[in-house]
This record gives structure tokens, sequence and C-alpha cells, in this order.
């Protein structure tokens, strides 16, 4: 499985900072720009263990849905739009839960659906920078 | 807006404008649409009057913004309710367990504080997931393995401090268990840490749990008495090999000595990973039923039409039905860790032991070198074992529908019953039965799980839909199973918010001395009563009673 390495200041290793109560602010400060770089990373945070394999608990659940209408693995799909990727996020569906901004920021959301709903002519795998938002 | 319980407008504005100023007004959330991401999406009370709903949340990113907000939260006297990663989903999720409670997001603290690969520990502030660490480690190439629940996007600080558990060595898979010293807010808003972390210049805080004076670090488990800010916790190196094996008894009166003494061979050490039973007769080992790819293996008919019996399955026929195949009807499959020598005398052990059943048979795998090629971890159902965090228990395979309505999540009835054949036949016979009366989506045989050392934990999945008169009935099964339970002696280790009050209730020796201490406690820490209200319901009662 691939998982984005989020953002996480770096530790001394072997050194025990304990008992310093400023230990949380000796690491530096959270990065401003843009949090985990690429949709395609924020897909594979967030989504891809259930959607990107067929024995994946999304990909069962779409496959049972539309019983092989529509590809059941998520990156396959291309009738999805933006607008309904955001929703399904935001409010959940069936089993899987609604996700918080502290979790997906609306900024990373709308990259995400972007992703997954690429503008017409786009590739559907194309991996377009995070912050690209089609509106 | 909601308010929260006895609060006013203009103090509720003022409080959620003080605690914009700590944290920034992107991080405080009021409007329905943004309030809607606090609910429970597993909620067995969803869309229901009891629903319990946040009145705001605010997502600080520190500890030191946290005692700010906990301050505040006093002046103004306002309800706030700490989540971690917000994914316990089946037992609460973000929302939290009083109705108007300020949500106090922790997702954003998600620092890895510190982690010793030479001492093999970590700590973390509780925003920090089984994947978050995983993935650090992995960067790092650092040699420590974590062990994860499933799914793995839950927070090692909340999962500890809700009783979770994992899937490894068993003295790793208990997760407070696991932990070593933590930091904690106290309701007053006063930072404290725990174990030898009270010393400023500790050098050990990771390496000795029991500090100065008493242990308090339990206080802080399912309770209300603080924020956890960070928590330490014991990590192991990665084993130099792992596999499985699985031992076959024929009868069904076998499973009495076979826990016996798997049981003493545990309390030995011989045994240390997790152990799976489950029965032949199904035609799939017990995790493998949640496998709905192509639906699970057929059945053997001539023990399906025993499983399936509309009437409930009879174990003694089963029983003869799987004698007279010569199909064993128990199989247990151990994990295995570590050096390839080291499994070897591990499972000689574990045979010389079994043997003592006749008919035993026994089959090990190959000892594979970890770590595991990509392709070989790809199929598995799930990676835990191994280390690995993933979503795999989404596949709870036969949760598809129930009363005609599309089920949209769980809620799990855990109630923790002895480690014997007899206790796991009897909850094995009771819980299929209950299934049987409901019609509840379960699974032709339930096996106990082995997840805790001295016990058995018997989690029984339940249905949670959209609809209120579909739920209602599930918390109508829930309380019938309390009732059963109890009357045995078997006692839930974890319990959703919906039945905090319920099952606290079933803790009762001696006129409730228990909840009337944590009650006490509660009262001398949290004069105002802000801090997370109702959680496993401490504080919710009236306290007092003299004497006992």
């Amino acid at each position: 499985m691939i998982f984005v390495r989020f953002w996480l200041p770096m530790t001394l290793l072997g050194s025990t900072l304990a008992g310093q109560p400023t230990l949380a602010r000796e690491t530096p400060p959270r990065a401003a720009e843009p949090l985990r770089s690429t949709a395609s990373k924020i897909y594979g945070k967030w989504c891809s263990d259930c959607h990107s394999v067929a024995n994946g608990p999304g990909s069962v659940a779409l496959q049972r849905k539309y019983q092989g209408a529509v590809p059941a693995i998520l990156s396959q799909r291309t009738d999805l739009t933006a607008d309904y990727v955001r929703a399904v996020v935001r409010s959940g569906i069936s089993f899987m839960p609604s996700f918080r901004k502290t979790e997906i920021s609306d900024a990373e959301l709308a990259a995400l659906a972007d992703y997954l709903a690429p503008a017409p002519g786009a590739k559907a795998t194309s991996k377009k920078a995070a912050g690209s938002k089609r509106r | 807006m909601t308010l929260p319980p006895n609060i006013s407008q203009p103090d509720f504005t003022a409080a959620l404008k003080a605690f914009a100023a700590i944290v920034g007004d992107e991080w405080l959330f009021t409007s329905d649409e943004d309030l809607a991401l606090y609910r429970d999406s597993y909620s067995v009370l969803w869309d229901e009057a009891e629903e319990r709903t946040a009145s705001a949340a605010i997502a600080p990113d520190t500890a030191e913004q946290m005692v700010e907000l906990v301050k505040i939260a006093n002046r103004y006297k306002i309800p706030i309710y700490p989540i971690s990663t917000g994914k316990n989903l089946g037992y609460g999720g973000a929302a939290p367990a009083l109705a108007g409670s300020v949500v106090l997001d922790l997702k954003r603290m998600n620092r890895i504080v510190e982690i010793d690969e030479r001492q093999g520990y970590v700590i973390v502030e509780p925003g920090v997931s089984y994947f978050d660490l995983y993935s650090y480690i992995q960067d790092k190439g650092l040699k420590l393995w974590i062990d994860c629940p499933s799914p793995g996007w839950g927070s090692l600080v909340g999962n500890a401090l809700d009783g979770g558990v994992g899937v490894t060595l068993s003295s790793y898979r208990d997760h407070f268990g696991a932990h070593c010293g933590m930091e904690v807010v106290l309701p007053n808003g006063r930072m404290m840490r725990t174990g030898m972390g009270a010393m400023p210049t500790a050098k050990t805080w990771q390496q000795f749990k029991p500090g100065y004076g008493p242990m308090i670090d339990g206080l802080f488990k399912q309770s209300n008495y603080g924020v956890v800010t960070k928590m330490g916790f014991w990590l192991m190196p990665p084993p130099e090999g792992y596999t499985t094996g699985t031992v076959t008894v024929p009868k069904y009166h076998d499973l009495i000595p076979l826990i016996d003494i798997i049981s003493r061979l545990e309390r030995s050490k011989i045994v240390q990973g997790l152990w799976m039973l489950s029965s032949p007769t199904t035609g799939t080992r017990g995790d493998e039923a949640h496998l709905v790819n192509n639906g699970p293996p057929p059945m053997d008919p001539r023990f399906a039409v025993i499983l399936n019996d509309p009437g409930g399955a009879d174990m003694n026929k089963l029983d003869a039905a799987a004698q007279a195949a010569g199909v064993p009807f128990w199989a247990c499959e151990f994990h295995l860790y570590g050096p390839a020598k080291f499994i070897a005398a591990q499972w000689d052990c574990i045979s010389d032991a079994i043997r003592a059943i006749p008919g035993a048979q026994f089959k090990l795998n190959p000892v594979r070198s970890l770590p595991l090629p990509a392709e070989d971890i790809a199929p598995m159902f799930d990676t835990g074992q191994l280390g690995i965090p993933s979503l795999r228990t989404f596949s709870l395979g036969p949760m598809i529908s129930y009363e005609d309505e599309d089920v949209v999540g769980h809620i799990f009835f855990s109630p923790v019953i002895p480690r014997t054949g007899e206790a796991a036949i009897e909850a094995m016979d009771l819980f299929a039965g209950i299934a049987r009366k409901y019609k509840l989506p379960y699974p032709p045989l339930q096996f106990p799980s082995s997840i805790f050392e001295r016990a058995f934990l018997f989690a029984v999945g339940l249905p949670v839909t959209r609809s209120a008169t579909v739920n209602a009935k599930i918390r109508d099964i829930v309380r019938e199973l309390v009732v059963i339970a109890t009357e045995r002696g078997w006692g839930e280790y974890r319990t959703a918010p919906a039945f905090y009050d319920l099952i606290m209730d079933t803790y009762s020796y001696n006129d409730h001395a228990l909840r009337d201490f944590l009650d006490s406690i509660k009262g001398a820490v949290d004069p105002n009563g802000i801090m997370s209200p109702g959680r496993y319901a401490i504080g919710t009662h009236q306290t007092g009673k003299a004497g006992g």
C-alpha cells in the first residue's frame, strides 16, 4: 500500500527531549504551502485502500451497487463529476463515513475532485497538481 | 445555532470569539454545513431527537492552545468534547457524548514528537493515525513495527484511551497496556505529565510506567478527566520471520481441552501471537467469511443444511455430520513471529501440547522472511498481523441490508467472556439464537476472539441504518443482549455513546460503588463539568452517597 508521507516535524532520533515543556515548539512551524502535495497523494492517503483494488471494501460496495455498469475501481470511473465527489466525501455514503475539513481541506478536496473527475478532454489518469481547481 | 445546555446566547457568542482568538477563525466551525461533519456517521440515533450533535467545533494545533481553550471553557462553563482522529466508528465517531458540546477536533495535532529506534518507543500527539506513523517509519527506514487496529486511520492516542486492541504480539495488542507516559491538560487548564514525565529532567518517561506514587494513567482511559495531548507507546522490533500454523481437532467438545491447552501456552509465553478459531464445516476460515468478492466459498451441502436450519444450527448434528465426513470440527490458526528456529521451537511446543487431543492434526506453513513483497500482501484479507495498517475491515461481509434498509454502519455489542471452551460454546449458542430471533445478518457460526490475553472478546456486530424504526429495534436488541450477558457475568469492554449509561449500570457491585467513586473524582477535578460531559456515563448521576 502507498500512503503519502504526512508532513510531520523531524524529531531527534534517539535523543530524549521529554521534560522540556516547550518540546512542541521546538519543531519547525507547520508548512504553510498546500498540504500533502498532489491530488494523487491525497487519494493514496484517504481513498485508495478501499477504492483502488478489486477486493477493497469500496470496490466491493460499488460492484454490488452498479453490478458492473460502471467500473468498481473509483479511479477508472469516467462518469464522476467534481460536485459529486465533493458531496460524497463531505456527506459519506453507505459504509463510507464523512470526512472533516481537518482531514481533507476544501482545497485538497477540490484537487481530489478534479483528479477523480477531470475536465472533459483530460485523461482520467492525469495527475494534476493539487490546487488546480475546476469550477 | 444549537446552544450548549444551560448556556446563554451572549455567553456562547463570547466564548466562541475567545476560542477563535486562540485557534484562528479558519479553525472554528459553526455553520450547519460544517457541523454536519461532526455527526457520527454510524450513529444508531441518526436524525432522532436523541442524536448527539455539536454546537460548534474547534481545531487547535498545539497542546498550549488546548490549555487556553480549556481555560475559556471554564470561564463560560462551555462543555467541550475532545476527539482525536474522529474515526472511532461504531463507538461515537466525531460526535460528542452530550448534545450541544463544542467538539475539540485534534486532528491537526499530528506531530510525531519523538521516536526512538534504539529504545523502541514513540511519543505522538492525538491526531497521529496508524497510517501516519507507519508511513513515517517506512520513510525513515526505522527498524520498528506498529500494532494497529483496523481500520488504520484511527489515532494511537484515541484508540488506546478507548480501550482498543490490535493483532500482533499479546503485549502490544493491548494498546493502553503498551503505552508509557502521557501529557494531559486537566479540566482546570493545567498541564500534567504522568509517570516519570512528572520529573522535569526525566530521561525515562517512556521506559518506566509506574513513576512515583499512584499510577493514574488508567484514570484517562474511557473517561472524561482531561485531554491527553501526548502519549508514549512501546513499539516492537520488526520480526525476522512470520508464518501461520493451523491445528485441527475433530470433535465439537474438543474445544474445551483445546482452549485450556492454548491458554496454558499463552500464560507460558509460548503462544504470543493472535490465534483464530474457525470451523472447517463452514468451508472457510473465520476472517475469510468477510471476503465477498465472489461470495464466500460454497458450503458443503451436508453441513449447509444443518448450519442454515431455520430452527437453529444443532451443534450435535453438525458434530456427527463432520465426523461422518471426516472433516475436523475446529481449526485454530496461530500467527507466529521471530527467527525461523524460534518459530520452529514454538510450533514444536504447541504441537506437543495439543497432541494430547486424539485426532489433532498440525500444519505449519513455510516461514517467510520479512518484509514480504508487496504482491504477497495485496490479496491478504487483513495486513494487521504484519504491522501494516489498512481499511480492509470495512469488508464486513453479511451486513448489506437489514429489514429492507441499507446498512450504512455498525455498532458492536462487545462482551468479555471467560477463556474457556464452555463459555465459548455458551456464547456461540446464545448469540446465534438472538441473531436468528431477529433475523440479523450474522455468520452461520461466529467465534470468540483471542485478542485479549486472558479473556475472550465476543464482538457481535449489529447493523446501523438510516431508518429510525430499524435503529430503534437494534437498540432494543442491544438492551436484550446486555441483560442476557449481565446475567451470565459477561461485561462489555467498550460501547457506543448511546449505551454508555446502560453499560455503566451493569457494573453495579455494592450499589454502584465504582460509578460513585468515578463521579466523586469527576466532581473534584472538573467542578464546572466542562470536560467531555456524558462520556462513559461518568458524572451523569446523583452522587454523594454515604458509606458503602
